[in-house]
């Protein structure tokens, strides 16, 4: 049976000029993991760029705001040594000898590691998607940008 | 809970979007689909292909195209005759991965 083709080419795809702060979810019982750099309620398209990961673009201006992970932990996280460090929060106390007391900790702490899954997972998306590194450096930006 | 739909799909597998998968993986996920009921439902019942998930044996995953991009429907199956929806979004293609198991 014929393929069905995509209908936007990557070329056409360009990321955002203005840092934004990134919004990042989990969604457990899907295993998805969403960094997006716009709020969640901005209407978005998936462009798959391998089994696990889909950029999240604008459909008007075609601007990349986001990535998609599918089955995150029991493929994607496996699979990335360094993302797996930042995404096991008990390590991350451990290795920074903290233990929370409240529940402000937890969101300092939680403020801590986000640039950490966020650098996780670009290097990861990097190193697992070939066709992602002739966009590396608008890629860096991007991210650099956003996690100021 | 009660089911936010059921509709009947090209096959006659009859496949139900329960009001927690909506609200609570759908909407949750990407609030804007809330205006896109009509398209899911639309995308089950008059697919433009229908694809077998690489990564998941038991889901087939709905696309119908529109003038820009495409509605996905992810559809897990209960048995031959039923199934439920996973999630639902927008996308540009299929995976590469992902192979027609139906096409209109």
């Amino acid at each position: 049976m014929e393929k069905i083709t995509g209908i936007v080419s990557i070329k056409d795809l360009k990321f955002p000029k203005k840092p934004r702060q990134p919004y990042l979810r989990y969604d457990r019982e899907l295993d998805v993991f969403f960094i997006l750099m716009v709020p969640p309620e901005i209407e978005t398209v998936a462009y798959y760029v391998d089994s696990h990961v889909a950029l999240l673009y604008i459909s008007k201006n075609k601007e990349i705001v986001g990535f998609q992970v599918e089955d995150f932990e029991r493929d994607f996280l496996p699979k990335h040594l360094s993302l797996q460090n930042a995404w096991k929060l008990s390590d991350v106390l451990q290795k920074d000898n903290q233990r929370p007391q409240n529940a402000g900790d937890i969101i300092f702490t939680i403020q801590e590691v986000k640039p950490r899954i966020v650098r996780g997972v670009q290097e990861a998306i990097k190193a697992t998607v070939p066709s992602f590194v002739q966009h590396s450096k608008k890629f860096d930006e991007a991210f650099s940008q956003c996690l100021v | 809970m009660p089911d936010k739909f059921t509709i009947a799909d090209p096959n006659g597998k009859v496949v139900t979007c329960s009001e927690e998968q909506w609200n609570d993986h759908i909407l949750a996920n990407r609030p804007w689909m809330s205006s896109y009921e009509k398209r899911v439902q639309k995308t089950i019942e008059d697919p433009t292909a229908i694809l077998q998930d690489a990564a998941h044996p038991d889901r087939n995953n709905y696309y119908r195209r529109y003038k820009s991009n495409y509605m996905k429907v992810v559809v897990e199956n209960d048995n031959t005759n039923s199934a439920k929806v996973i999630t639902a979004f927008v996308a540009n293609s299929p995976k590469s991965s992902e192979s027609i198991i139906w096409k209109k």
